[in-house]
């Protein structure tokens, strides 16, 4: 008993100095949490970021750019052919997006693994740049076979596409933060 | 057993030969009710359109999200019949279509 102190023996500045060391303690153990929270959470994030690279960069990142050349190589016949008739324009229409759901089996479903709102993010830029083309295709006053035309309205509608696509890839950084800050980019990029 | 028919004639825009993106699959599926009409009916009848240019997978992906998460692949399939009424071949993205929502669901 004799080693308890009441608060009637404590002066104001003891009881002050007892509270402090009580708040101080308990912020540490706050900090800790947190610190052990954060560090997790990082390392659950680069662990992500690792196994993004080694699916999709390092092992399947040609498809991407197969599925573009490919592209190119199926719409380029409609330039400088005035000949092609609605029956050609479909047949180049049901390739392309035939290509698509290819890409979509062989590619785009591995970004599941990794982020689903990366994965939705890709496939959406995809299925517009089809959308966008298969609409231009449908247009019979839209005089593909001119190249000036064909250029703006369609090697440049893809280039937009790819590129805007290149940058989700470029800027994945494992979380959905980055994210959406990245999806209001693609936004404003397009006006939406 | 009650059946319904549900064409998609009936939703193309004007001038239109092709149905794509999203936003028109939602718009077609909240316009016509069609998750009201798979819960009403015991047999739903879908109707292709003739003189069709293209129907993209993100359209029908938007349009049958709800009942093909409610009913599954196979329910789906045996509750919807698909009738061609022009020369269209719907089934590639068709398939596609139904492969992604149940994919992204992870109910494959």
């Amino acid at each position: 008993m004799m080693f308890i102190q009441t608060s009637a023996d404590l002066s104001p500045f003891e009881i002050i100095e007892k509270l402090s060391t009580i708040i101080i303690a308990a912020c540490t153990l706050v900090l800790s949490f947190y610190i052990y929270y954060y560090q997790l959470k990082k390392d659950n994030k680069n662990l992500k970021l690792d196994w993004y690279k080694v699916i999709i960069i390092e092992s399947k990142f040609e498809d991407f750019f197969n599925f573009f050349e490919g592209l190119n190589l199926t719409l380029i016949p409609m330039k400088n052919n005035p000949n092609l008739s609605v029956n050609d324009k479909e047949r180049i229409n049901t390739a392309m997006v035939n290509s698509l759901i290819e890409l979509r089996l062989d590619f785009i479903t591995l970004l599941l693994s990794v982020d689903d709102m990366l994965y939705q993010c890709v496939l959406t830029q995809f299925d517009e740049l089809v959308d966008g083309i298969t609409t231009k295709l449908s247009n019979e006053d839209l005089n593909l076979n001119d190249p000036e035309i064909y250029d703006e309205e369609i090697s440049k509608h893809i280039s937009q596409y790819r590129t805007q696509l290149l940058k989700i890839f470029v800027e994945f950084r494992g979380d959905n933060d980055s994210y959406k800050r990245l999806i209001k980019r693609v936004k404003d990029y397009f006006n939406w | 057993m009650k059946e319904s028919v549900f064409k998609l004639e009936k939703y193309r825009a004007t001038g239109s030969k092709v149905f794509t993106g999203r936003d028109k699959g939602k718009y077609v599926r909240e316009k016509s009710k069609f998750d009201q009409i798979e819960e009403d009916s015991e047999k739903v009848i879908f109707v292709i359109p003739d003189n069709l240019f293209s129907i993209n997978p993100s359209f029908f992906e938007e349009l049958l999200i709800n009942v093909v998460l409610k009913l599954g692949k196979k329910g789906f399939f045996e509750k919807f019949e698909f009738r061609n009424a022009g020369v269209y071949k719907y089934e590639k993205p068709l398939m596609d279509a139904v492969d992604r929502i149940l994919r992204e669901n992870h109910a494959l």
